[in-house]
């Protein structure tokens, strides 16, 4: 009796797993699926469920109807941007906070756990007329430093809990070596290296997948990033492109998926403590 | 002696406080300046279509927009949203948890894998599913029409609409509650369970009692955070599914903040409509922390 | 080499005072110990003289040089620390050299002092690995290397041993007393381990709640106490401890501690607070004999712990117990009865208000 019911119980659970998979792998199958079949399958009644014939031409058409190479090369330089920006001014302000007491560094620390739960929607209109009046509307900075408002508070916040966690002996061993404190510091960044690259991972992710900002500051394929270019071709007046949305949409979610054996390995635990 | 002592304990502040500067000037410039700003903007007439001189008109935006028909459709249609899809997410991710906690072969694939949908972009998720609704050739469509005979207008049927929305948006961030939950399961020690499993509990009662006691806290802050971001920050989904529509069925706070202020170029109400949205959230998150030291 | 002073140095953290009004002189070529309970306040004053702390008041000197507000940098001073904190990024021959590194050495002049001090402390094949492929005793001898090997003035050492094994231990403070009689650098040396200090140091200070209680050679302070903390903290097993007080009769001054009563001279009325005192002996003072003799007093045998070349005794004298070390006898069984001689010279008399040793 207790067999079967064990039986049962382990049924039900990789079945109830099973749907669960089913439910995340399906739409993803049928993103790919769309952007390898050929238009007239596509645009099928009934749809096609299963792949009878691919073909490559959605992503030729991907680069004939938009610039999606300059689109994508804009995402890479924007996220890079936003990256190196953000590990560089983040983790020195996070050392700080966390080696040092100074008038002003509680309430600092206090803004910055704050600071996400403040809407991003509140920085949209004044972000696009400070960025109008210095010229940056259009630019690859103008994007980054949008990016910022969300990057740098998260990587101060990752940081200081990781440099929280290094014996301060490293360091102190490295100042009675005759260190200057600067240099000091990097002994401490050498050591908290998994947790930049955690944060950099992260930090990398959030601003390439990013919209809302790049939809108020980027004007043309100077600066737009992927997934507004893709949004843009929904607003055309005829029947929107799915062939080569889907196309895009795979192009750009590449990365990600290289990433995602990086993110299993390491950041998986600090994913959760950074949202 | 002693000024010279009290100059070098002021050279250790100097060099923390040389190590913040550069991340606390960009944050001056790029955050807290803007943010003041808003709240500038909130409380004065600045219209750009047609143009006409900024001037300040206290809470007038404020009060203007309670009254406004729209203004109230749209802040129903965000609490609604919040209301449904949160605690959606929880319960599957909880589920989810709850069931990746058991012995499972391949755990570490399949949480990779469940994951995804948080790892791609919401734009491109939003686009799948809403290549998924298309009412002509949406493989959801076909499904429903051939087993159940019936066509909901997913994108088009203003009861529907919002249902769309958040079943996207579900699909986006379950995962995330699942990971959350998960690590929490992970932390409570095993002792726990045997304890209370001499003690003669069930399954349900070690749920009960052992379970969910030791994820109060990682489910208090997680509710906190997901019930801010799905009131604060839905955007990019209701952008790319429905744009709003229809008439405003599936406009959120944050997607109508927008629209004022950059595409109708009333800046003062979309700055006014960001704020209001800023003090609800906060006046729910604080309601969720005192409910939560209550018990 | 050189001397260290320490001049009325105080620290504090918050409330906490850490170090009180600490005065201490460090020789030339000491090995000082610094020792007392876990929260005396050694390791502080060991970081005050490393520059990892600065005293709130006080001054400490390094050699004749002010050195409150230097950087350890500039103080050209060595430390061990408990937990050894190499780098586990760099193999061990970047460890040892990387003080040298910093201050742009020559790379064979590096070379050389590295292989030079690699030998000195016998680890010249372990050069190529990393720390975590090092057991305990490697680590530790690394970290040793790394701190000798830029010829620094001072040698500072926090617990460098507490992570060994008992075995481990006894060897490691053998070699360090070989290494400091070697090259005689100046060294101050923190421990909470009182057989470790009294064995390494040619001077030990013991520290109770941030001030220091007596300084002195290991003979000085377990032969005469400064006070009744010392007398406790040194020898194990500790010393016994009577309450007592003295009385004044026909002009002669008896000390009564229940269950023995002793003359004392008169001078004691001046030197005590008031009229309570204690009487300390240690337990290899007390002579248990079969046989009563004169002043001898009688007692029961309770617990008897055979360690070996010495057996540790709980005798019961009157009620009160007392802990005994002797050469094994044939005699000693649990429950007999025998009879406890103190040696009277090895008596320590304390005032207890004060807790301060008396002399005469």
């Amino acid at each position: 009796m207790i067999r079967t019911k064990k039986f049962i119980n382990e049924t039900l659970l990789y079945l109830a797993v099973g749907v669960a998979l089913f439910s995340v792998l399906f739409p993803l199958y049928w993103l790919f699926s769309t952007s390898i079949k050929p238009p007239s399958k596509i645009f099928s009644i009934p749809p096609r469920l299963l792949i009878e014939e691919f073909t490559l031409e959605n992503y030729q058409r991907l680069f004939e109807v938009m610039p999606f190479l300059r689109n994508f090369l804009n995402s890479a330089i924007i996220a890079s941007g936003a990256l190196a920006l953000g590990l560089s001014l983040g983790s020195m302000a996070a050392y700080g906070l966390s080696r040092y007491q100074f008038p002003g560094s509680r309430y600092f620390l206090s803004f910055i756990v704050i600071s996400r739960m403040i809407t991003y929607v509140a920085f949209v209109i004044p972000i696009f007329l400070l960025e109008t009046n210095l010229n940056l509307i259009d630019t690859h900075l103008g994007v980054i430093l949008a990016h910022s408002i969300f990057v740098l508070p998260f990587i101060i916040w990752l940081m200081k809990s990781f440099f929280d966690e290094i014996p301060k002996a490293y360091e102190e061993a490295a100042l009675v070596d005759g260190c200057s404190r600067f240099r000091a510091m990097f002994v401490a960044m050498r050591l908290a290296l998994p947790g930049l690259g955690t944060a950099a991972i992260l930090t990398f992710l959030d601003s390439w997948n990013e919209f809302m900002f790049a939809l108020i500051i980027t004007r043309t394929d100077a600066s737009q990033t992927v997934p507004y270019a893709l949004v843009l071709q929904l607003q055309r007046p005829y029947q929107v492109p799915w062939g080569v949305l889907t196309a895009g949409s795979f192009l750009f979610t590449i990365p990600i998926f290289a990433f995602g054996y990086f993110i299993q390995k390491y950041v998986a635990k600090a994913f959760v403590l950074g949202r | 002696m002693r000024t010279s002592y009290g100059w070098h304990l002021k050279k250790e502040a100097m060099f923390g406080i040389l190590l913040v500067m550069p991340a606390f000037i960009l944050l001056a410039i790029v955050y807290i300046y803007p943010l003041v700003y808003n709240i500038d903007l909130s409380l004065s007439r600045w219209n750009l279509a047609p143009p006409s001189p900024k001037e300040f008109i206290g809470l007038k935006n404020y009060v203007d927009q309670f009254s406004d028909e729209t203004f109230q459709k749209v802040l129903y249609n965000s609490l609604f949203f919040t209301g449904v899809s949160v605690p959606c997410e929880f319960f599957l991710g909880l589920a989810l948890a709850l069931l990746l906690n058991k012995n499972i072969k391949g755990k570490n694939v399949i949480i990779t894998i469940l994951a995804l949908p948080m790892m791609i972009a919401p734009v491109i998720a939003a686009l799948t599913w809403r290549w998924i609704y298309d009412y002509n050739f949406g493989i959801l469509d076909f499904f429903l029409n051939q087993f159940f005979g019936i066509r909901p207008l997913w994108l088009s049927d203003p009861n529907i609409a919002m249902y769309s929305v958040i079943i996207a948006d579900v699909w986006i961030t379950a995962p995330f509650m699942m990971l959350i939950l998960y690590a929490g399961l992970q932390m409570i020690p095993t002792e726990r369970y045997e304890a209370a499993k001499v003690d003669g509990a069930s399954s349900w009662q070690m749920f009960r009692y052992v379970t969910l006691p030791s994820l109060k806290g990682v489910l208090i802050v997680a509710l906190m955070v997901r019930t801010n971001d799905a009131f604060t920050k839905l955007f990019d989904v209701v952008y790319v599914i429905t744009g709003g529509g229809p008439a405003y069925a599936t406009e959120v706070l944050p997607t109508y903040a927008y629209k004022v202020g950059l595409v109708f170029f009333r800046l003062g109400a979309g700055a006014a409509i960001s704020i209001i949205t800023l003090l609800i959230a906060a006046v729910m998150i604080v309601a969720i922390l005192r409910a939560s030291r209550g018990r | 080499m050189v001397e260290v002073t320490f001049e009325n140095v105080s620290k504090h953290f918050g409330k906490v005072i850490a170090v009180n009004n600490f005065n201490l002189k460090v020789e030339d070529g000491d090995f000082l110990v610094l020792l007392g309970p876990s929260g005396c306040g050694k390791t502080t004053a060991l970081r005050l003289v490393a520059g990892l702390e600065t005293p709130d008041a006080g001054n400490i000197y390094i050699g004749d040089v002010l050195a409150n507000y230097l950087s350890p940098r500039e103080r050209n001073v060595a430390l061990v620390f408990q937990s050894y904190a190499l780098y586990p990024y760099m193999k061990v021959f970047d460890n040892i050299a990387f003080p040298l590194k910093i201050r742009k050495f020559m790379n064979e002049e590096i070379k050389k002092r590295v292989h030079q001090t690699a030998e000195l402390l016998e680890i010249n094949h372990l050069l190529d690995r990393k720390p975590r492929q090092l057991s305990g005793g490697q680590q530790q001898r690394v970290a040793l290397a790394r701190a000798l090997v830029r010829n620094p003035q001072l040698f500072l050492m926090d617990e460098p041993l507490s992570n060994l094994d008992a075995k481990l231990r006894v060897i490691m403070r053998t070699e360090l007393k070989k290494l400091h009689q070697k090259l005689k650098i100046t060294t101050i040396y923190v421990t909470h381990d009182q057989e470790e200090a009294m064995t390494l140091g040619t001077k030990v200070a013991i520290m109770n709640e941030g001030t220091l209680q007596q300084v002195g050679s290991s003979a000085e302070v377990y032969n005469s106490p400064a006070n009744i903390f010392v007398a406790g903290f040194i020898g194990s097993p500790a010393m016994n401890m009577l309450d007592g007080e003295f009385i004044e009769k026909n002009g002669k001054v008896v000390g009564n501690f229940g269950i023995i009563s002793l003359p004392l001279p008169h001078e004691i009325a001046e030197k005590c607070q008031s009229r309570k005192l204690i009487l300390g002996i240690r337990p290899e003072h007390i002579g248990i004999a079969k046989e009563k003799t004169a002043d001898a007093l009688k007692a029961k045998v309770e617990v008897v712990e055979p360690l070996g070349r010495e057996w540790m005794l709980l005798i019961n004298v009157k009620g009160k117990p007392l802990t005994v070390v002797m050469k094994p006898a044939e005699f000693i069984e649990l429950g007999v009865e025998i009879y406890a001689k103190f040696d009277e010279e090895k008596m320590h008399i304390f005032d207890k208000a004060s807790g301060k040793r008396l002399e005469f």
